[in-house]
């Protein structure tokens, strides 16, 4: 028996930019683990795949308290820094700008404490792209600055005009002794 | 397995744990298994590579590289290869690309970036002191013929004590049947390394 539970599985439907994975988090797991392989979108023009949460009541948290800082790394070119303490998602969450088919992207991810109404929600990601004709590898970490309890999470086109295509994003939770 | 706590698609609530009882039950439910699968263990011994030709029907793979020395003193590098044939041959042209950052104990950082390799190079280095090298690695879409090969990694390189993280590309669109860990000389004188599948 793994100790790694799989709580949802999630497959994104083409012409969508936003995809809500809402009732994965709760008082069973304190440190959730999210895999998000091949997301694509429709046409060549790319787009930002970003991360916001859902708290318990259903609603998409939009609110600048997102904190950021990650490196961006290209095969071609110089690593860059990037960082925010007041954004209004995760940005680039699961991947620094992803493209139509072959060139997608894929990532893991942790999540530490989103249930928990007396800790911000933090997180711990590393992806890889590939988009318009460049590779660029990506590890960062995050935090909700909230202790609102959140039950779940949105994957969402940063440009919101620029659908997905595909792509699958599975949670788990990893298990807790007590 | 699917989840089994207390959210909608649940069938027991639970924190992680389970009676024995409990455990026949979901196996005669069918609803009883782990996420992470493995598919194989290899482990080296004066090898040249450790090949694994059958990766299983999943699209993200995880592997673990651990305990990893060189047969001789000198500094080599391990790293992957793909292969489209079931491992009868293994993909060499300068179809990889790299991109990677490396954190030094004792010195100057340096980011590591490629356009044109012809492995996923590297992991770590090795050599035959008596301190080993360590990965973990993700690969995605090995399997589907419409998408790249990536990899997303993290390991520690004990030839000089650095951290590496980052990921490589295979930047055909194929399907890939067979992985092959290799160093780029010499041969490997320990090393375990465990494939497995992210379960759907």
């Amino acid at each position: 028996m793994s100790n790694l539970r799989l709580i949802n599985e999630t497959t994104i439907t083409s012409g969508v930019s936003t995809v809500d994975i809402t009732d994965v988090f709760s008082a069973d797991f304190d440190i959730y683990k999210i895999v998000a392989n091949g997301i694509s979108t429709v046409g060549t023009t790319q787009t930002d795949p970003d991360l916001r949460f859902i708290n318990s009541s259903g609603s998409v948290i939009s609110s600048s308290d997102y904190q950021y800082a990650h490196l961006i790394m290209r095969t071609d070119a110089s690593f860059t820094e990037q960082r925010s303490t007041g954004d209004t998602e995760l940005y680039r969450f699961f991947g620094e700008s992803v493209d139509q088919e072959p060139e997608d992207g894929s990532q893991v991810s942790y999540i530490f404490n989103p249930f928990s109404s007396s800790s911000y929600s933090f997180a711990m990601y590393q992806s890889m792209v590939a988009s318009a004709g460049l590779k660029i590898g990506m590890k960062g970490i995050g935090v909700l600055k909230q202790t609102a309890s959140m039950t779940g999470f949105q994957v969402r086109d940063n440009n919101t005009t620029r659908p997905f295509a595909g792509g699958s994003v599975k949670t788990y939770g990893l298990r807790v002794d007590s | 397995m699917t989840y089994l706590g207390t959210q909608p698609n649940d069938v027991k609530k639970n924190t992680g744990l389970y009676t024995p009882s409990e455990i026949l039950q979901l196996t005669k439910d069918g609803s009883w298994g782990g996420s992470l699968e493995l598919i194989e263990e290899q482990t080296a011994s004066s090898s040249s590579a450790l090949d694994f030709t059958n990766l299983g029907n999943y699209d993200v793979h995880y592997m673990t590289l651990d305990n990893f020395q060189c047969t001789t003193s000198t500094t080599r590098y391990v790293a992957a290869r793909v292969s489209n044939d079931g491992g009868s041959s293994y993909e060499s042209g300068s179809n990889y690309q790299r991109a990677w950052f490396r954190i030094n104990t004792s010195g100057t950082n340096a980011e590591i970036r490629s356009t044109s390799e012809t492995s996923m190079s590297n992991f770590f280095s090795i050599d035959s002191d008596n301190r080993t090298s360590q990965a973990y690695i993700y690969f995605y879409n090995l399997q589907n013929s419409s998408k790249y090969s990536f990899a997303t990694f993290q390991s520690f390189n004990s030839v000089g004590d650095y951290t590496y993280f980052g990921g490589m590309v295979y930047a055909v669109a194929e399907t890939i049947n067979a992985l092959r860990i290799f160093p780029d000389g010499d041969g490997l004188a320990t090393g375990n390394a465990k494939l497995y599948g992210v379960k759907q």
